[in-house]
């Protein structure tokens, strides 16, 4: 597909209420997630404000789409700073909204993917560009704040249904919105998918398999079937060959 | 090319037509090749790092150039003023090629002046922070923002080059502080900045001196940075309940990583 028509005009932002909500939120779970590691206040705050604002940056760097936001408005790095100080003296407080900070990241996941994949399609950029910048914004703050924390970033690792329903979410976004979808019926469906999804994951304990689930040791399998395709073939090169010498002597 | 100093003094001067004062007997600012110098410093840490660590020539060549040029590079990235310094003024790569090859071949010799270096690498700190604060402010950021992307910029070399070697970064965890001296730097120099005449590159001088000095003295009487301490339960009581938990020792999170 080439560059498209950018059916997308204005771009979608959340209600002021949500976004402070989800800033303040990210950059408390993010402060936690620090503390947890024994890091210092730097470390703290950094993540805290990577969780915050994370994959919003990440997108706005790669569609170098001007400054990013929180450069410009100071609220960001100011709610940061504070998340990262109630993380460095009271992470028990932290714990205790844990639960509700939990359901409104399953709420909102949907709506990181729009605000990637809404924003490249504005600018015009391919389908498959605008599902990976929906992907991105929603999952590239966890993924360098793991970087940071020097683990493998729970992204790519195997486990609970995360990455996976934003891929699928941001799929049936760009989707929607290719195959002529009204937009508003496309974001309501696509943070409604994402939502769905996130809590069955939770509800049934989804998790991502991996290639070693899905087929088993999918290498000794391949082997065994060659050697069992070439053993057959030499039976059969035999029978032709004692077939060729019956032939020759009758 | 402008320096960013100049640059800064360009974009401000409308604004603050005559409001900068030059103080007497303090040279106007730092010369352009203060800057440079701060790259080769970070940039031939950086090779002793990864020399020391048995990287081969490639390894090092690209753990000087991360550490070198990783702070300039994310500044220039975050502020997106188009193509980065580091790549335009050819001057840094090459700053930095050199640097590799000293760290190559002379890691014990860096090691062995290690007194040098934390002399070298806490003026760099300070000219590293002001440099990105002062680009910050130079494009009308405001002043939280030029704090952040000058800490930001004294810090990301470092970073950078300890997610490629593949080890926790450092200057995240708690040590001897040194992102927090470039931090006070920042500050130092936006409040400079912002609440008082004084002209942007004596401001630098300034700020390269304090950062300069409370980096060596935090090296010197060994100042560290803590982790977090969780206050929770106290707070609980001075309301007068009872914590579920009984009352633990210590009150860190990671008992044994403090002090």
């Amino acid at each position: 597909m080439m560059i498209m028509s950018t059916p997308v005009h204005d771009v979608f932002t959340l209600p002021a209420i949500v976004s402070i909500t989800a800033v303040v939120f990210g950059g408390l779970s993010g402060a936690l997630h620090a503390t947890r590691r024994g890091l210092d206040s730097v470390g703290i705050f950094t993540i805290s404000l990577l969780c915050a604002v994370g994959g919003g940056v990440i997108r706005d760097v790669l569609l170098q789409n001007g400054i990013p936001a929180f450069l410009v408005n100071p609220l960001y790095l100011g709610l940061a700073a504070l998340a990262a100080l109630v993380g460095y003296f009271l992470a028990s407080v932290i714990r205790i909204v844990l639960p509700v900070m939990q359901i409104v990241d399953t709420l909102l996941l949907g709506s990181w993917v729009l605000l990637g994949a809404e924003k490249a399609l504005q600018v015009g950029l391919t389908f498959s560009a605008a599902v990976l910048l929906g992907v991105i914004t929603a999952t590239g703050g966890g993924l360098i704040r793991d970087l940071l924390c020097h683990e493998t970033p729970a992204m790519v690792r195997p486990g609970e249904w995360y990455g996976f329903v934003t891929i699928v979410a941001a799929f049936a976004f760009v989707l929607m919105v290719t195959r002529g979808v009204p937009l508003t019926i496309a974001e309501i469906s696509t943070m409604v998918i994402a939502a769905a999804m996130r809590i069955a994951a939770i509800r049934f304990e989804l998790h991502t398999p991996t290639a070693y689930d899905l087929w088993g040791d999918l290498e000794s399998r391949v082997s065994a079937g060659l050697e069992r395709s070439r053993r057959s073939q030499e039976i059969r090169q035999r029978k032709r060959a004692r077939a060729a010498t019956d032939a020759s002597r009758g | 090319m402008l320096t960013d100093v100049a640059e800064y003094a360009l974009t401000h001067a409308q604004g603050r037509a005559g409001a900068d004062i030059v103080i007497e007997g303090l040279p106007a600012s730092l010369p352009h090749w203060t800057q440079l110098a701060a790259v080769g410093v970070g940039a031939v840490s950086g090779a002793a790092f990864a020399a020391r660590r048995g990287f081969d020539v490639v390894g090092v060549l690209v753990l000087s150039v991360a550490a070198g040029l990783g702070g300039l590079l994310l500044r220039d990235t975050l502020l997106q003023r188009g193509t980065s310094v580091v790549l335009i003024d050819g001057r840094y790569l090459i700053i930095a090629a050199v640097a590799a090859v000293i760290g190559f071949f002379f890691a014990g010799l860096v090691d062995r002046l290690e007194v040098v270096v934390v002399v070298l690498d806490a003026l760099a700190l300070g000219i590293l922070c002001t440099a990105g604060a002062n680009a910050a402010l130079a494009m009308r950021l405001p002043p939280v923002s030029a704090v952040f992307i000058g800490t930001a910029t004294a810090a990301g070399g470092l970073v950078l080059r300890d997610l490629l070697a593949g080890v926790a970064p450092g200057i995240m965890r708690p040590g001897i502080l040194s992102a927090a001296a470039g931090f006070i730097g920042a500050v130092t120099f936006t409040l400079l900045q912002v609440y008082s005449p004084i002209s942007a590159g004596q401001a630098q001088i300034i700020v390269v001196l304090v950062v300069f000095v409370v980096r060596l003295l935090a090296v010197q009487r060994k100042w560290r940075t803590r982790p977090a301490r969780d206050f929770t339960d106290r707070l609980w009581q001075a309301w007068g309940r009872k914590t579920d938990k009984p009352d633990k020792p210590d009150k860190t999170l990671e008992p044994g990583s403090i002090e």
